[in-house]
């Protein structure tokens, strides 16, 4: 059995391939309960691949994830629900049923057999607490996309997880809405019980927000380590390049060969 | 009396008959289509491509290739169906299971995997993942059923053929209309036709209503 509450989760050698190609290269990496742990990288990294196996909605070509002395991707079939269940995973576009944001919530309560009444009182100091009460009786396609993304994390938070991972959570919404998610993220890490492991392209928000930074690139995990060893300290060129934003202007000027243009055509067309 | 218990006893039967041939195609379509929705393997356009296809199968053809079943020669001439509602409703229901099945495959193919994924992530099983997938595509899959029991209520041909169009035994509102026509009763024949859209028209206005309540995102 998976025991439902640990303090670290390390990820090892961790291997993973599309068909051949492969999007995660001998990833190894930790991240600790009370501690928010950003795992960095441009576009294409790797960061919502890595986020699935740890999940189990991908299966790993090689490697293990350590999680209370068990590695995860070791478990017999009938114990990766388990798992999952003791952890929690906010997609980047967080999936609403189509059924009302209170009984979105209730979802995952419902699928673990909790009694009815107590499902009630969850969901309704969950409605509050993350400040859902206009939206709470509305369909998912009344709901905006921030509203959507908040009522993702609260619905993955009812059951209490022991790690939180987030793949981009503010991607893709306005700075009112990424302020809210960023401050329960804070709460949260202060009631500090959770594990929390968020992806993030925005180095600001990193900066922000997390303890620890894993830096993702093509697929490699370059460097691991405190916020301050990884912004202020970098040991490893790659990560030089990329808390500083030259790698994004290399991305750029790549992008800009593929189409066949030089960069500056693309800025004068704007 | 008169022509009015024919015309109400014409509608009942034809209501009867496809709505028993659209549950049956219906319960072996929706599986079907799920099941095979939610995976992704080779040769899978293929089929989907075949069932479109099918969709459009001919009636009168289908009549005639049951009729090859059903009758005395036939394989299962033996069981005495054919001229026999149960031969209309097999006819309808290999009418009607490239329909719901094709509507379900193209449905769950498109809107399955991030159900899949937020079921699991949630905690689910997998009885709780079919379960998701199912009512999620609820909207489209009824839609298939309603065009399939549309499609059913109108066709002619399969009914004609393999129903033999007995009075009171296998007349349906069409072949009613069609032998109305020919014994001159136009009128009647209209009725019936008229009877006939009208059913159409209420099966479009629902079918019209549940897409504009499923409007998603
Ligand atoms: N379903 C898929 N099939 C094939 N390749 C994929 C698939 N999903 C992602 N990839 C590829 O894997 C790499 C990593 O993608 P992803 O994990 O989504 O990166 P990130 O989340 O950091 O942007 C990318 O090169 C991407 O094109
Ligand atoms: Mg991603």
């Amino acid at each position: 059995m998976v025991s439902t509450s640990f303090d670290e989760i390390r990820v090892e050698g961790l291997y993973f391939h599309y068909e051949k190609k492969p999007a995660l290269k001998e990833v190894g990496f930790s991240a600790k309960k009370g501690r928010i742990t950003a795992v960095i990288g441009p576009n294409g990294a790797g960061k919502t691949t890595l986020f699935k196996v740890i999940d189990l909605l991908a299966r790993a070509s090689s490697g293990r994830v350590f999680a209370g002395g068990k590695d995860v991707l070791a478990l017999p079939p009938a114990e990766a629900r388990a798992w999952r269940q003791s952890i929690s995973f906010v997609m980047q576009e967080p999936y609403l049923f189509n059924m009302s944001v209170r009984q979105n919530l209730a979802v995952p309560l419902k699928m673990r057999k909790i009694p009815r009444s107590k499902i009630d009182r969850i969901v309704q100091d969950a409605i509050i607490k993350f400040g859902l009460g206009e939206i709470a009786e509305k369909k998912p396609f009344r709901v905006s996309s921030g509203e959507r993304k908040r009522a993702g994390l609260a619905r993955a938070l009812v059951t209490e997880p022991a790690l939180l991972i987030l793949d981009e959570p503010t991607a893709s919404i306005d700075p009112e809405a990424s302020y809210l998610i960023e401050q329960y993220l804070k709460d949260l890490r202060a009631e500090g019980r959770t594990i929390i492991m968020m992806s993030t392209h925005d180095l600001f928000q990193a900066r922000r927000l997390a303890d620890d930074v894993a830096l993702l690139f093509k697929g490699e995990l370059i460097e691991a380590g405190t916020k301050d060893d990884i912004f202020d300290r970098p040991r490893n060129e790659i990560t030089r390049k990329f808390v500083n934003g030259e790698i994004l202007v290399e991305n750029v000027r790549e992008s800009c060969e593929a189409l066949g243009r030089a960069p500056s055509t693309l800025r004068s067309t704007g | 009396m008169g022509w009015q218990s024919d015309m109400t006893s014409v509608l009942g039967f034809s209501i009867i008959v496809s709505a028993t041939a659209t549950a049956i195609a219906a319960a072996v379509a929706i599986p079907l289509g799920i099941f095979m929705g939610m995976r992704e393997f080779k040769g899978k356009a293929v089929i989907v491509n075949l069932f479109n296809s099918f969709m459009g199968f001919p009636p009168v053809v289908m009549g005639v290739l049951i009729y090859l079943l059903l009758s005395k020669a036939g394989p299962l001439g033996f069981l005495g169906l054919l001229y026999t509602p149960t031969a209309i409703i097999i006819a309808q229901c290999f009418l009607c299971i490239p329909i719901i099945a094709g509507i379900t495959i193209s449905s769950i193919t498109n809107h399955s995997k991030k159900i899949i994924e937020t079921t699991l992530a949630l905690g689910g099983s997998r009885t709780d993942v079919y379960e998701n997938v199912f009512s999620e595509n609820l909207v489209p899959i009824l839609s298939g059923v309603m065009v399939g029991f549309g499609q059913n209520l109108s066709e002619v041909g399969a009914s004609m053929i393999v129903g033999g169009n007995i009075s009171f035994f296998t007349q349906t509102i069409t072949t009613a209309i069609v032998t109305f026509t020919g014994q001159g009763r136009a009128m009647d024949a209209l009725l019936l036709g008229t009877v006939l859209i009208v059913t159409a028209f209420f099966i479009m206005f629902a079918l019209t209503i549940l897409q504009l309540r499923a409007r998603r995102s």
